[in-house]
């Protein structure tokens, strides 16, 4: 284990890693939204549905007080090079940890209106969906919080696969909606949950492409192997 | 802690152990000394009664028998008093560990405690953490706030109280990453360091207690899964009992045959139920990285081994390529059955007359050329990354699977690895497959922290690949390097 480096000014390091542990904060307020969004559908607990509405609010209030410090410092210490990077890349993150509040707001909304009977055989995919989304969260808020640039690199490219179960749970309620237009209303609430997820997916690689800004100075999609791994699969650029 | 020291000390006066911090020997000397104090008098005691019972009963003269034992007890008691003093002097009475730093003592005794131990300061930034909590939760570097290796809403709040003074309540952690583990935190309240500065420090305490938290829904799953999946041989075979018993009571031919189809059906339970139990198995352990070597290609040939007689009879050929030297961190059997499963899926789905490939390489670091590098399958096929492979620049073993067989759409490739799942109109319903194989393979590669990813073309087959991360090997003589990767050798006295 190595020391860590010490700023010149001691509070300013302390104000950095304040900004950190409310990141962490943050990251782990919304991760459990998630996962309880999903439970929620899953078990049909409109008292765990509110709750997931309810903290949505100090997840606003948490990326508004990161928003705040992090202006601090940029006023007042005026940061330089990865202190920098740090700072900003700790609001642009905030702010993607905010939206995907948001989002699992949404999922726990649609879940509150979900008495279909139907909802219960087909919620299968959505909770996979909803296991696969938080990991790959989980792993970027990891990266991030560690300042290592491949694990991001890792878990951003873990995206594809979020992807290709959206489709094939697309497909899947699809096929259900065809066969028996009974079922139309908790499909679409079902497809509103996975389109959803979905976007979460994208919110965690945007936050692995901020930790791999931060910690190297340059952008995710200039790493060689993410080139490589395009000229390979050209229909991979989607990622 | 350590009988042996303890034992030492109480029949020698005076024996140092000052030095022997790591004994940790805390209750034993402070109470020794009053307790070798009454002990020699009560010894001392009786030992003088029998000299009295003696000489009376050898009747030697009464005053001079009385001398004779007050000298005695006198020299017992100085003696007594001497051993005391000494003790006193040496030790103070006080704790022997005193000749040590508070902060060298503090890292050498959590380094020692059987249990991972984080130390904070006040604004809640890891100090120290030792051995079994930095490999707990992945601690690499002091100085960083403790949310950084530990990410839950409640955590901040605990901290709090606990700088507070506050004695926290308990607080059970759930990691998703890189397996789904849960982890207690017990925290103390807030301690001053005793060297005048007034700084705080609070100690974490951690525990792994995933297995109590999923032992029970694991069991619920297990139960489940056995008894629907053991439902239908179940039925089928009570339905050829109730025809041997009726109609086929007197017809020997159609006996030989149910009797036939039954056995079969019983082998298909037995294998079931094996497979279940050992999917269990891992499933218990799949948090804990495995600590020992395993070697891949011996891992391979022995399961070509097993699936040779499988493949003479369906007329496929096995080959194989190999790499001479392949350890890599991993439980041998485990790794021998999940090549066994790989390839002997890859046989049953081949047709007559086709190659299975099993080629075992070898490559420096990780890029993204390097699954599927052997394959065979061209490069447009739909891939799917069941666990996600290790992108860490360390050298890599891969070893791919490549069958000839009907292949499938990328329609089901999400779904591959999961529990019961059979790919409609594949041949593993004919060939005595339980829908449990890749998931067993899933479980064992996701245990040892190793990629695997598969591929697909309808018509052309299938591809596995697994990407096991390679310990580094010492070239020179050709031996795995212990403990890569988990440093462990820091010096405490830069602590505080």
């Amino acid at each position: 284990m190595a020391n860590l480096a010490n700023h010149t000014l001691s509070a300013y390091d302390v104000d950095l890693n304040k900004l950190t542990t409310a990141l962490s904060d943050l990251g782990s307020l919304v991760e459990a939204m998630v996962t309880d969004a999903v439970r929620a559908m899953r078990t049909r607990d409109a008292e765990l549905a509110r709750s997931v509405v309810h903290r949505d609010l100090a997840a606003n209030r948490l990326q508004a007080k990161i928003d705040d410090d992090a202006m601090r410092i940029l006023a007042l210490r005026n940061p330089m090079a990865t202190d920098l990077r740090r700072t900003v890349g700790a609001i642009r993150v905030a702010t993607d940890l905010e939206r995907i509040g948001d989002l699992a707001e949404g999922i726990a909304k649609r879940s509150l209106g979900l008495s279909d009977p139907y909802a219960r055989e087909l919620v299968g995919g959505v909770v996979r969906m909803g296991r696969a989304v938080k990991a790959q969260l989980a792993k970027a808020l990891d990266a991030f919080l560690r300042e290592d640039p491949r694990a991001a690199l890792q878990a951003w490219m873990g995206d594809g696969e979020i992807d290709t179960l959206y489709n094939s749970i697309l497909r899947e309620l699809l096929t259900h909606m065809m066969a028996d237009p009974a079922r139309i209303n908790a499909c679409t609430a079902l497809l509103f949950a996975a389109k959803n997820l979905e976007r979460i997916g994208d919110h965690a690689s945007n936050i692995c492409e901020h930790i791999y800004f931060t910690s190297t100075g340059a952008q995710l999609i200039e790493d060689p192997t993410v080139r490589e791994l395009r000229a390979r699969q050209p229909d991979a650029a989607s990622l | 802690m350590n009988p042996p020291t303890a034992k030492i000390s109480a029949t020698q006066p005076g024996i140092e152990i000052r030095n022997d911090a790591r004994n940790l020997d805390l209750a034993e000397p402070v109470a020794a000394p009053q307790m070798r104090g009454s002990e020699l008098i009560v010894v001392s005691l009786f030992a003088g009664m029998a000299l009295l019972a003696l000489m009376v009963l050898s009747r030697v003269p009464v005053l001079l028998g009385l001398g004779v034992i007050a000298a005695y007890l006198a020299a017992v008691l100085t003696y007594a008093r001497m051993a005391i003093s000494r003790r006193e002097a040496s030790g103070g009475g006080a704790l022997p560990l005193n000749g040590l730093s508070g902060a060298k003592f503090t890292a050498t005794l959590s380094d020692n405690l059987p249990q991972a131990v984080v130390v904070l300061d006040s604004k809640g930034r890891v100090l120290h953490a030792n051995p079994l909590a930095q490999n707990l939760i992945e601690i690499d570097r002091i100085g960083r706030p403790f949310g950084v290796y530990l990410r839950d809403p409640e955590i901040s709040d605990r901290l709090a109280e606990a700088l507070a003074g506050y004695t926290p309540e308990p607080l059970m952690v759930h990691r998703e990453v890189p397996t789904e583990s849960y982890i207690s935190c017990l925290f103390s309240a807030a301690t001053k360091i005793e060297d005048g500065s007034g700084r705080v420090i609070v100690l974490v305490v951690l525990n792994d207690v995933t297995e109590l938290v999923l032992g029970g829904q694991r069991r619920a799953d297990f139960l489940a899964n056995a008894s629907h999946e053991l439902k239908t041989p179940i039925a089928s075979m009570l339905g050829y009992i109730e025809t041997l018993r009726g109609h086929a009571k007197d017809d020997p031919e159609a006996q030989a045959r149910f009797l036939g189809i039954m056995a079969g059906q019983a082998e298909r339970m037995q294998r079931l139920i094996s497979d279940l139990l050992s999917l269990r198995r891992i499933e218990q352990s799949e948090h804990i990285a495995p600590t020992e070597t395993a070697d891949l290609d011996l891992s391979v040939r022995a399961a070509i081994e097993s699936v040779a007689p499988l493949a003479d009879r369906r007329g496929v050929k096995l080959k194989y390529k190999r790499k001479k030297r392949s350890i890599v961190p991993g439980h041998q059997d485990e790794t021998i059955q999940l090549c066994l499963n790989l390839i002997e899926n890859a046989t049953k789905l081949s047709p007559e007359g086709a190659t299975v490939r099993i080629t075992l390489s070898h490559f420096d670091e990780w890029k993204p050329s390097v699954p599927f590098a052997d394959g065979y399958l061209p490069e447009s096929a739909p891939t799917r990354t069941i666990n996600p492979p290790s992108t860490v620049p360390l050298p890599l073993y891969t070893i791919t699977i490549s069958d000839e067989g009907p292949g499938f759409s990328a329609a089901h490739l999400p779904r591959v690895g999961e529990r019961f799942y059979r790919v409609a109109g594949d041949l593993s319903s004919k060939e005595k497959g339980t829908g449990l194989g890749l998931a067993i393979v899933k479980h064992i590669a996701r245990r040892h922290r190793a990629g695997l990813m598969v591929r697909s073309a309808p018509g052309d087959g299938t591809e596995f690949c697994i990407i096991y991360r390679a310990r580094e090997v010492d070239d020179a003589r050709g031996v795995p390097i212990e403990g890569l990767g988990t440093d462990t050798g820091k010096s405490p006295d830069k602590l505080f």
